[in-house]
């Protein structure tokens, strides 16, 4: 787990900083991290697209900007202020939010899990359970475990698995068009 | 285009409506291509529009998550679609994103815009791919249209096939139906020709059709019509004409330009007996005719204006006179051929020459007879008949002698010609020494001799022989059933003397007798009337002597006694006025009747010259009115005698044509003389006017005077009678006599008629009475 979890260093700041003003969404400190939490920042965002949320939930207010948080410290947040900056989505400006407290989730709209920060996962898939909250991760076994996006990346290509079960559960709808893409995990399966 | 115009009607019309139906075939058919291939291609454009929307819509994900292999397996649908030739994915940037097949490819998309278009073998069809309104790329969908065309070429063939069935149809039935328009027209055509190559133009073009053809079937039949009245006509015409060239007396030619005959009513007369036509007129004459002729013609066809000429031909009945009339035949205003007729004249010549012969006899006979009446004597008489004779008939010799029978003696009264005889004109000789018959003149016949040779024993014929006469006739003169004379012609020319010859000379014969002893009795007359030209002549002159005498006479009267008579008178009064105081009253009375005796000497003297004058003045007659006249002289004696009072009437109007100073001289002495005896009358009236009796104006003036005793009326115009003495009326009794003198001048007439005590009346006529008549009535 911790090995995909990018430190932060000034150093990295600076480079992702140049990055985002010369080159945008290419940039990351190392190369290949930066344009992968690029990438993945554009996925969450073209996720949203093809994902309804119940017509009730906060995300159908046109006022309220969409919350997208990250749980845990995550080297993706640049990517993610930057997206904010440059796009909406559902029409509505980004707020991103990051979220240390299990409590916190309830603000979000898109919940990113980027590291635990401490807390059980479980926790966290209990607490937006049942909530109009779509929960990415991007770490293995993550989905199963409740979540309902997961990143699967190989070498050259970035892939995620969906548990339909759980999004469903949460009243959101996933376009079957982002589904064929998936890779489709039920909780508690271990293929 | 010409190729066309040459064509037939049928062939025409064939070749319109197979050409129109061609045209609206192709065109039908074309637009119905047309239809087709569009139709078809929308409805290719849209399926593979339908095919790609269907696909693209499940793109958008491999796009947006650019899953290259989700893509490709998106796409990999459509891989079992038929016609699908490929299909190309650009991203939202138009690049190439992936493809079905591996085929060489754009990598950058070059037609956004563009949905779909078809180039030769393929239709290209661009879709966008969309996701709730954003946009993802372009799926370009590659569709092979091969059996799009197959089946387009499949179209235009079967649709070939069918335009040319129906081609083939139209063609059928345009053969078929054009005959309705162009039967008859041919139909017409057919008679039309047919007419034209053997004229019949009874023959009538027949249709039941009501449309523009059938109109020109009317027209046509119309127009035959005409042309048949018009052949009619003509050939009336024609036989008219030719009837009338047929049956002329005269032989009637056409020539054309060049003098050839073209046309010849007939050859039976004398002239141009051979055939004729197309021979030159002009050869057939001698030189001199074919001058006069060819002027003729040349004229004619100069100017257009008819000739005629007279030519002569020797034919076999001897020569003939023809006379021609050379008339113009005229095309508009160019003389194309010349009508020549020609009319025997021969006989009318000789009769015209036989008349001319016996003008000219009648003329000459005229002339002898004009010479004869002329002629003084016998002997120019005879002179002028032989003058004339020589014209009429030709001798050699000719003379005129008279015979005395009894006295066996003839004269010579005129001789003519070349042959001379020993005996000279006006000689005298016994009769049988100029005549071998004498017997014969006596009995009044001709004697003709042939041959003077046989009357060799008569001297004068024998000399005249000699001198070449051999022929000769004697003529008796036969003159009230009497031989005086003879006129005898001799002839050198043996042919002698012919009946017509003997007939002219007899006539001229008869003139001379009855000439001659017409010029013996002028002769005879002439004598007469010197000898009575002569008494009258000596008579005049004695008569002339006695009426200068008369003349001197009375000359005398007037003047010698007129200067003894003044003497008297004025003695008398001298010895009245100077001594008259010694005469006693009876003395005084015998001066006093001396006077009145001198002086009415001297009146009557003046009486006498007056009506002496009247004898020898010129009546010059012009109009008068004497009723004024009789105004005029009433009035010059009232200033004489101004004591009687005379009721003088005048009833006009008297207006006569006669010598107005002699007039005046009548009225003077009538009114003069009713004045006069009116003198004892209380209430004396004189009136003068005129009557209208046996035709004649008579003029009268009557008085109301003393009148006179009717039983001596004839002594009433007498010169130097009076009835009434002197005593009791003055006057000569020359007055009366004087007017009588007047009216005879006139050639009137004048009388009276009185009673003694009871007035008389005067009246007189004047000559001339109708022109005075004709004066006053129009006065």
């Amino acid at each position: 787990m911790g090995t995909n979890i990018k430190q932060f260093t000034i150093k990295n700041v600076i480079a992702y900083a140049l990055c985002a003003l010369v080159l945008g969404f290419i940039c990351t400190n190392s190369k290949a991290d930066r344009e992968e939490y690029v990438l993945k920042a554009a996925f969450l965002e073209k996720f949203t697209r093809f994902i309804e949320w119940p017509p009730d939930s906060r995300v159908s207010d046109p006022v309220v900007p969409f919350a997208l948080c990250v749980f845990g410290n995550g080297l993706i947040e640049p990517s993610l202020h930057e997206l904010s900056r440059l796009t909406t989505i559902k029409n509505k400006s980004i707020e991103i939010k990051s979220v240390t407290f299990v409590d916190q989730i309830l603000q979000c709209d898109l919940l990113y899990i980027a590291n635990l920060s401490g807390h059980d996962l479980s926790e966290i898939v209990a607490a937006s359970r049942m909530q109009p909250i779509l929960t990415v991760s991007d770490s293995p076994g993550f989905s199963h475990a409740g979540v309902m996006i997961n990143f699967i990346s190989d070498s050259n290509h970035i892939g995620f698995e969906i548990n339909i079960e759980e999004a469903q559960s949460s009243g959101l709808k996933i376009s079957s068009r982002l589904l064929k893409l998936a890779r489709i995990v039920e909780t508690g399966d271990r293929s | 285009m010409r190729w066309f115009l040459n064509l037939s009607i049928r062939n025409k019309l064939v070749l319109i409506i197979v050409f129109v139906s061609m045209v609206a075939i192709a065109i039908g058919a074309t637009s119905a291509l047309m239809l087709e291939i569009k139709h078809h291609r929308e409805s290719m454009v849209e399926e593979a529009t339908v095919m790609a929307r269907t696909v693209s819509a499940y793109t958008a994900t491999d796009l947006a998550f650019d899953d290259k292999k989700a893509a490709r397996s998106s796409l990999q649908s459509l891989h079992d679609m038929p016609d699908v030739v490929n299909a190309h994915l650009y991203d939202v940037n138009g690049s190439h994103f992936v493809s079905l097949r591996q085929d060489p490819v754009n990598l950058q998309l070059k037609v956004d815009r563009l949905k779909s278009r078809f180039d030769e073998q393929q239709l290209h069809v661009y879709h966008p791919v969309v996701y709730e309104g954003r946009d993802y790329g372009t799926l370009h969908l590659i569709i092979s249209s091969v059996s799009f065309n197959e089946e387009v070429r499949y179209y235009i063939v079967n649709t070939a096939f069918i335009a040319l069935a129906v081609l083939l149809l139209a063609s059928v039935l345009a053969a078929k139906l054009q005959a309705l328009i162009s039967r008859p027209i041919l139909e017409l055509t057919d008679i039309a020709k047919r007419i034209s190559q053997q004229p019949d133009y009874s023959v009538r073009a027949t249709t039941n059709l009501k449309d523009e053809v059938g109109t020109l079937y009317d027209a046509f039949n119309e127009m035959l019509e005409q042309i048949k009245q018009r052949e009619t006509a003509m050939q009336q015409s024609e036989e008219k004409w030719r009837s009338l060239t047929e049956y002329s007396p005269d032989q009637i030619l056409l020539l054309n330009r060049t003098y050839e005959i073209v046309f010849i009513n007939r050859t039976d007369t004398d002239m141009i007996k051979e055939k004729t036509i197309g021979k030159r007129i002009l050869d057939f004459f001698p030189e001199e005719s074919r001058r006069t002729m060819s002027a003729a013609y040349s004229s004619v066809f100069r100017t257009g204006n008819p000739e005629r000429y007279e030519v002569e031909y020797q034919s076999s009945n001897g020569i003939r006179n023809y006379e021609s009339l050379v008339g113009p035949v005229k095309s508009g205003d160019e003389v194309v051929a010349l009508t020549v007729s020609t009319r025997d004249i021969t006989e009318r010549k000789k009769a015209e020459l036989e008349r001319a012969r016996a003008l000219k006899r009648l003329e000459i006979l005229r002339n002898i007879d004009a010479g004869i009446l002329r002629a003084q004597s016998s002997k120019d008489v005879a002179t002028a008949a032989l003058f004339g004779l020589d014209e009429l008939v030709a001798s050699d010799r000719s003379s005129v002698t008279l015979l005395d029978f009894d006295a066996q003696q003839g004269f010579i009264l005129a001789q003519r010609g070349s042959a001379n005889t020993p005996l000279q004109v006006s000689e005298g000789f016994s009769l049988e020494v100029a005549f071998a018959n004498i017997d014969l003149l006596r009995q009044g016949k001709v004697n003709a001799c042939a041959d003077i040779r046989d009357d060799s024993n008569v001297p004068v014929l024998r000399s005249l022989a000699a001198a070449g006469i051999k022929a000769y006739i004697n003529i008796p003169l036969v003159a009230r059933g009497q031989v005086i004379g003879a006129l005898n012609m001799g002839r050198r020319n043996k042919n002698g003397f012919d009946e017509e010859d003997i007939a002219i000379a007899k006539d001229i014969a008869d003139v001379i007798a009855i000439a001659i002893q017409q010029a013996d009795l002028h002769e005879q007359i002439t004598a007469h009337a010197e000898e009575l030209e002569i008494r009258v002549h000596q008579r005049t002159a004695a008569l002339e002597v006695a009426n200068r005498e008369l003349e001197s006479f009375s000359y005398s009267v007037s003047h010698d006694l007129r200067a003894p008579l003044r003497s008297i008178d004025g003695f008398s009064h001298a010895l009245m006025e100077d001594h008259a105081e010694q005469l006693d009253a009876e003395g005084k009375d015998y001066l006093q009747r001396i006077r009145r005796a001198s002086q009415r000497m001297g009146q009557l003297i003046d009486d006498l010259l007056t009506l002496s004058r009247i004898n020898r003045s010129e009546i010059s007659r012009q109009r008068i009115n004497i009723g004024e006249l009789a105004h005029d002289v009433a009035n010059t004696l009232r200033h004489t005698d101004p004591e009687q009072k005379v009721k003088l009437i005048i009833k006009e109007p008297l207006v006569v044509h006669a010598d107005p100073q002699l007039m005046r001289l009548v009225l003077e002495n009538l009114l003069g003389n009713a004045w006069k005896f009116t003198a004892n009358r209380s209430q004396p009236i004189v009136e003068i006017g005129s009557i209208r009796k046996d035709g004649k104006d008579v003029y009268y003036v009557r008085d109301n005077g003393a009148g006179f005793d009717m039983q001596y009326v004839d002594k009433l115009f007498g010169a130097f009678q009076r009835l009434h003495s002197a005593e009791e009326f003055a006057g000569t009794g020359i007055g009366l006599a004087s007017v009588q003198r007047i009216i005879h001048r006139h050639g009137g007439h004048v009388w009276a008629e009185g009673k003694l005590h009871e007035g008389a009346t005067f009246y007189f006529t004047l000559g001339d009475t109708e022109q005075v008549g004709k004066y006053s009535a129009t006065g």
